[in-house]
């Protein structure tokens, strides 16, 4: 039995603020952009300000409203970077396989190590402390069998939290836990469960691996049955190298009109090209998968023989690959470039000069004012469904 | 049909028409061998609609007659036959193959009509399997693999002004080799030949100075040699206008020994371990340093040269460097080349008749 530890620190951004503003401490304190902005949104407050309902991903308007004698900053990245390499540098004093998954997230993989404590709680309390010492900062630990129960554990009792779910413990720990909380289920697959009666993680219990797999696919319908059991075998990977950027989207309602999935296509498109462009990689391969209202699911994907990161060149490949599949009510979209190298093989015949520039142009504006700010006509609403 | 052949013309016979053979299953007579005995020869074919092969063996016929035989079973069979003569005897949709004491019946491929050949009559090229083999050898490395853009998985054969050019890219790369032939057709030609096509072509030429005649005809292209003709269909398109690329100065030139430069490439290439890293190409006053450095490792060595031009750096895949020095049989090679998105260009030192181009990688 694998023994996982997900370290989480609390409200990371306003944490730091804090730290160096002892004035801001006990206050409602929102990171994000300053109280008049129109367009920015919350990214991380403080745990004061959640008491009034702010969330992250909020518009900063709305969290303006909400609580107007909050205090709103706009952030300082490289601070943040800056404490986050000294939290991500503690890691390895813990386990030798560390997997970095964000600024302020990681998991640890304890397996053999913890014989080194005389508890699983004092191996946590030894890391929090570690964290405290080194840094100010408070962080959430989770200690568990495996990565979908440790990241569950580490959040449940934010913050300054520790929690240790013992194998023996784990069907009692989900039983009650809202579907909505397993890992992979969104809004809208949470409604569709909801739909079946299915709340809580023992409402899904009663179904059989083939009944699952028939109602959802067979990708995400074993998925539900094995997170419901709490069983999770994806390891600990210590170099998180990326090997593939995607972007995918649920629709509200499926959508059946080439038009509107062209231009839904558009958008994802801009957001893959943009990280990858970002990360400084080129691609060579574009996946494109598609799932239709039934659950069943496809990928279809194209590799060139050069490699590319502007957006034009991932459309056209991701269009094409559309244009070669059954067309009926599509629930999800989503696009992957894959293959990727620091390096771009440069073409004979193809100006890929121009493309990368006007790539690299609209991304200072998008970077500049926000993302979305300029964007090809493609991506705009065409519904010839009618 | 009835006749007899010697066992070791009738083995090399269906080996060689068996390259034909289709391996899919859409269309089950082009799974099968075509036999047409005449007077005193046996004509074979066999056509995957892509390429057909024919070629003719000496027999003795006491029947005239035909039939389609499965291809890989017929070649596995005969194969495995005594030496001396075979005899083929065809009875109520059956022939009967017998060699000695050995005795075995095969069913007849009957229902569809076997394709004949296509029909190619304008000759538009005589040369030996040597040259044909050079030109093939020295372009066939650079075709491409990408199923989307047919034109580049071909290698171009062109006719122009009397001469003859075998030019191939898969859109990074580019080689041209020119022909030293004994007869090309004066009008203008430009066909491209399929690299799939051309490689089993390669393994069907007997290599013994045989002149080879080409025929064109509509959509395909025919090779005449010995006792058999070899056809292809070609890939529709225009291949892309490669001259400007070929004839551009490059501002650095360098002159050195080609089996130095590939065994200091090969090296370097041993740490791109993904297919996609580049060789750092530095040339300052005459020294050229090869450099590369990856999750392997690093690398770095130098090479003196031959140098005029300005100093300078650029970066290229190891492979494609690697892929002309291993097809050119130059001692000495010529690499031009410049800093920024320009391409580069690798030769022999002293001819113009085997040109490569190649793009760099934007690091």
């Amino acid at each position: 039995m694998a023994t996982i530890m997900h370290v989480d620190m609390d409200a990371f951004y306003a944490a730091v603020e804090i730290l160096d503003n002892p004035e801001y401490a006990g206050k409602p304190l929102i990171v994000g952009g300053y109280k008049d902005s129109r367009r920015g949104v919350v990214s991380t407050c403080s745990y004061e300000a959640r008491r009034y309902g702010i969330h992250s991903a909020m518009p900063i308007a709305k969290a303006a409203a909400l609580c107007p004698h909050g205090i709103f900053i706009p952030g300082r990245m490289a601070r943040y970077r800056e404490v986050s390499n000294q939290i991500h540098a503690i890691f390895p004093e813990f386990s030798p396989v560390v997997e970095p998954l964000s600024i302020d997230e990681a998991f640890l993989d304890m397996t053999g190590c913890e014989h080194f404590y005389p508890s699983l709680e004092a191996m946590a309390l030894s890391l929090k402390r570690r964290i405290k010492e080194e840094t100010g900062l408070t962080a959430s630990v989770g200690v568990a069998p495996n990565k979908f129960l440790a990241k569950l554990a580490s959040d449940k009792n934010k913050p300054d939290g520790l929690c240790i779910i013992y194998p023996h413990e784990v069907n009692s720990f989900l039983r009650d836990l809202p579907v909505g909380r397993l890992w992979g289920v969104g809004k809208k697959s949470e409604q569709e469960l909801n739909k079946l009666g299915i709340y809580y993680v023992r409402d899904l219990l009663p179904y059989s691996l083939q009944e699952l797999e028939a109602k959802f696919g067979s990708s995400f319908g074993p998925h539900l049955y094995n997170l419901a059991r709490g069983i999770d075998e994806r390891r600990v990977e210590p170099i998180h190298e990326a090997k593939s950027i995607g972007h995918e989207i649920t629709f509200d309602d499926d959508v059946a009109s080439l038009g509107i999935l062209k231009s839904q296509l558009g958008r994802l498109v801009e957001d893959v090209g943009w990280r990858l462009r970002r990360h400084n990689l080129y691609a060579r391969t574009v996946t494109l998968k598609v799932r239709y209202y039934n659950f069943k699911t496809i990928t279809r994907s194209h590799t060139h023989e050069t490699s590319f990161c502007d957006d034009d060149t991932i459309f056209q490949t991701a269009f094409s690959l559309l244009q070669g599949v059954k067309l009926q009510p599509v629930r999800l979209l989503g696009v992957t470039v894959s293959s990727l190298s620091e390096a771009a093989q440069l073409s004979l015949f193809q100006d890929t000069e121009t493309a990368h520039r006007v790539s690299a142009v609209m991304d200072k504006i998008n970077a500049r004012f926000r993302r979305g700010a300029i964007t090809k006509g493609r991506t705009l609403i065409h519904d010839d469904s009618q | 049909m009835h006749f007899q052949a010697e066992n070791t013309g009738l083995v090399s016979g269906i080996r060689l028409v068996e390259r034909a053979v289709s391996s899919s299953n859409t269309l089950q007579i082009l799974g099968g061998i075509h036999l047409q005995a005449d007077k005193n020869s046996l004509t074979l074919t066999a056509n995957d609609l892509e390429i057909s092969i024919q070629t003719k063996i000496e027999c003795t016929t006491f029947t005239p007659g035909s039939a389609v035989l499965n291809g890989k079973l017929l070649s596995a069979l005969v194969r495995k036959l005594p030496q001396g003569t075979v005899i083929f005897e065809t009875k109520d949709n059956q022939v009967l193959i017998s060699a000695g004491t050995t005795e075995f019946s095969l069913n007849e491929l009957i229902g569809d009509e076997f394709p004949a050949p296509p029909k190619c009559d304008r000759k538009i090229l005589s040369l030996t399997d040597y040259e044909l083999s050079k030109l093939a050898h020295s372009t066939l490395f650079c075709v491409g693999t990408d199923d989307h853009r047919p034109i580049f998985q071909g290698v171009l054969l062109e006719i122009s002004n009397g001469s003859l050019h075998f030019v191939a890219t898969d859109s990074s790369r580019l080689a041209f080799a020119k022909g030293e032939v004994p007869f090309v057709a004066a009008e203008d030609l430009e066909v491209i030949i399929p690299g799939r096509s051309l490689t089993e072509l390669l393994k069907c030429l007997p290599m013994d100075e045989s002149v080879i005649d080409v025929y064109y005809g509509e959509n395909q292209l025919a090779f005449h040699f010995n006792n058999t003709v070899f056809t292809t269909r070609l890939i529709e398109g225009k291949f892309p206008n490669y001259r400007p690329i070929l004839y551009t100065e490059q501002e650095i030139t360098l002159t050195m020994s080609r089996q130095h430069f590939l065994q200091a490439v090969e090296r370097a290439a041993l740490f791109d371990r993904t297919g996609n890293q580049p060789v750092i190409v530095q040339v300052t006053d005459g020294v050229l340093e090869l450099g590369i450095q990856t999750e392997l490792g690093r690398s770095m060595e130098q090479l003196n040269v031959e140098h005029s031009g300005s100093n300078g750096q650029s970066a290229y895949s190891p492979r494609f460097i690697m892929d002309m020095l291993k097809w050119t049989d130059a001692d000495q090679v010529t690499f031009k080349f410049e800093q920024g998105p320009r391409q580069a260009l690798i030769k022999p030192a002293d001819r113009d008749d085997h040109l490569y181009i190649l793009m760099p990688i934007r690091i």
